[in-house]
């Protein structure tokens, strides 16, 4: 007698591809459900989709790669640990900037940018060229050393006569009272200077501490006057390693505020000296070779000195640029 | 009926572990053991592009991994729930689009087919496949899960969202028809349709 239903049990055979025992009419369906499943099992993962593929892909941020790990469509790869974007973009923009302000410190920025560089420069770290800057601002490039000084300050100090009578609006004339200006805001004498240095050239002794004592260490420690000589001057400090902290960020500071300062008093004294309405020239000639070629930026200015312009405008110094 | 997944209870729950942590070996392990039968499983069910969803599917499975917890066992049925969820939702979208069929001029059925053709159709998981499509949508689910897919009657009624008794009337339903259309003389099947 032929059955015509099928039991839960006989389904269960069924769906696992034999065929029930005593339905030999059930062995056809068995063998195609037994197909089925044998080419189910034979099949292989798709492809991923790329958004797929990508997660797939993600680094590891747990556990290890496992021997027992499948691959099916190619080996996945384990990325390496990458940085976040926010610290990339940081390194980017440090590196950038460091770039930028080496490149500005040398000098070799294009006209419009380094003037920028050096106005932040002059803003950030005030020197002595700030307070007059505005007013005329042509300064000599040249660094003569100042006379009088036997030549120790030639060494120690450098100078520009033009530079600091020009920037004092062109009050004075190159006299000695220059000298004495100078003396009195370096704080060098004839007697005071030597040539037998023990600091170094940016202000710091040997072991690194800034030597703010005697005029013979003003001496040994050379003032940087214009801002080049400044941003020169800060810049080989900062690129000494072992110059680079606090000690020397204070040592800057401490110069800048010195030169500006006294030269602040110095200009106060000329001012009260020289009266209103002289007609400086500003070319501060000093009694030695200094030949500074500052401009007074007033009509009326004399000029001594064969690279001064007449109509107050600053010479074309190539080298007044740092 | 054994569960066809390669892990063991032990490393599947090492690997789970790992994938739950982001481990990209792990969960390209979960993808390899699981996704062939998905892809199976789909294209038995009718999908147009089996092999996106299935990408689909385990995307949403990595997005929900962290919330799972259990054995191979129950980790397959979560597959699966997932899939067919997805294929509901494939299969109603393109019931209201309307079908739109690639013109491929193998499978034009106006081209007179060969008696090459007819035995490769016939061959393999193309003719029980065809067999099944020709069930009633509820029976074809059951019976994809518990051929295909090869999940226990429990776990397709979970699947399903159906109690296992009612699971086990439809795949005996189904199996009957089975019985029927291979006692009778083949006639070209006709597909029904999901959408309806």
């Amino acid at each position: 007698m032929r059955k015509h239903t099928i039991t839960d049990a006989e389904a269960l055979q069924l769906l696992s591809g034999a065929t029930p025992e005593g339905r030999p009419e059930l062995a056809e369906l068995a063998a195609s459900i037994a197909d089925v499943r044998r080419d189910a099992s034979q099949l292989t993962a798709p492809q991923p989709s790329v958004a797929l593929a990508a997660r797939l892909e993600r680094p590891t941020l747990g556990g290890s790669v496992s021997d027992e790990s499948v691959s099916t469509k190619g080996n996945t790869t384990m990325a390496p640990p990458r940085f976040g974007l926010a610290a990339k973009i940081a390194a980017a923009v440090g590196v950038l900037a460091l770039g930028f302000m080496g490149v500005g410190a040398a000098g070799a920025l294009p006209g419009p940018a380094q003037d920028a560089f050096d106005g932040v420069v002059s803003t950030i770290v005030p020197t002595e060229d700030d307070g007059t800057a505005g007013t005329d601002g042509s300064t000599d490039g040249s660094s003569e050393g100042t006379d009088g000084t036997d030549g120790a300050l030639d060494e120690c100090v450098v100078v520009d006569d033009g530079a600091t009578d020009g920037a004092t609006d062109g009050t004075t004339n190159g006299t000695a009272e220059d000298e004495a200006a100078e003396d009195e805001l370096y704080g060098t004498t004839d007697d005071t200077t030597t040539d037998d240095t023990t600091v170094t050239d940016d202000g710091m002794t040997t072991d690194g501490t800034v030597d703010e004592g005697t005029d013979t260490a003003e001496c040994e420690a050379p003032l940087p006057v214009g801002s080049g000589e400044f941003s020169d001057w800060v810049k080989q400090g900062a690129r000494d390693p072992n110059k680079i902290g606090s000690e020397f960020g204070a040592a800057v500071s401490e110069q800048a505020r010195e030169l500006k300062n006294e030269k602040a008093e110095e200009r106060a004294a000329n001012d009260a000296e020289n009266g209103a309405g002289s007609n400086g020239n500003g070319a501060g000639n000093g009694s030695g070779n200094g030949n500074g070629i500052g401009h007074g930026n007033t009509g009326a200015a004399t000029h001594d000195d064969e690279s001064s312009t007449d109509n107050g405008k600053p010479a074309d110094t190539p080298g007044g640029r740092p | 009926m054994a569960d066809r997944s390669t892990l063991g209870d032990d490393a599947f729950a090492s690997v789970l572990v790992a994938a739950q942590a982001g481990a990209s070996w792990a969960c390209t392990r979960l993808w390899s053991d699981h996704a062939p039968a998905v892809a199976a499983f789909l294209t038995a069910r009718g999908s147009r592009e089996p092999d996106d969803l299935t990408s689909e599917v385990f995307l949403t499975v990595f997005d929900r991994l962290a919330s799972f917890s259990g054995d191979a066992t129950a980790f397959r049925s979560f597959v699966f729930s997932i899939a067919y969820r997805r294929l509901v939702d494939e299969l109603r979208m393109r019931g209201r689009r309307g079908e739109t069929v690639e013109l491929i001029a193998s499978e034009d059925p106006r081209r007179a087919s060969s008696a090459e053709d007819d035995a490769t159709t016939r061959l393999g998981d193309q003719r029980a496949l065809q067999l099944i499509a020709e069930l009633p949508a509820d029976q074809r689910d059951v019976m994809a899960l518990r051929i295909v897919a090869d999940l226990t009657v429990e776990q397709v009624a979970e699947v399903l969202g159906k109690q296992p008794g009612a699971v086990k009337a439809l795949q005996r339903r189904a199996l009957e028809r089975l019985r029927k259309k291979f006692e009778a003389p083949r006639t070209p099947p006709a597909l029904a349709n999901d959408s309806e």
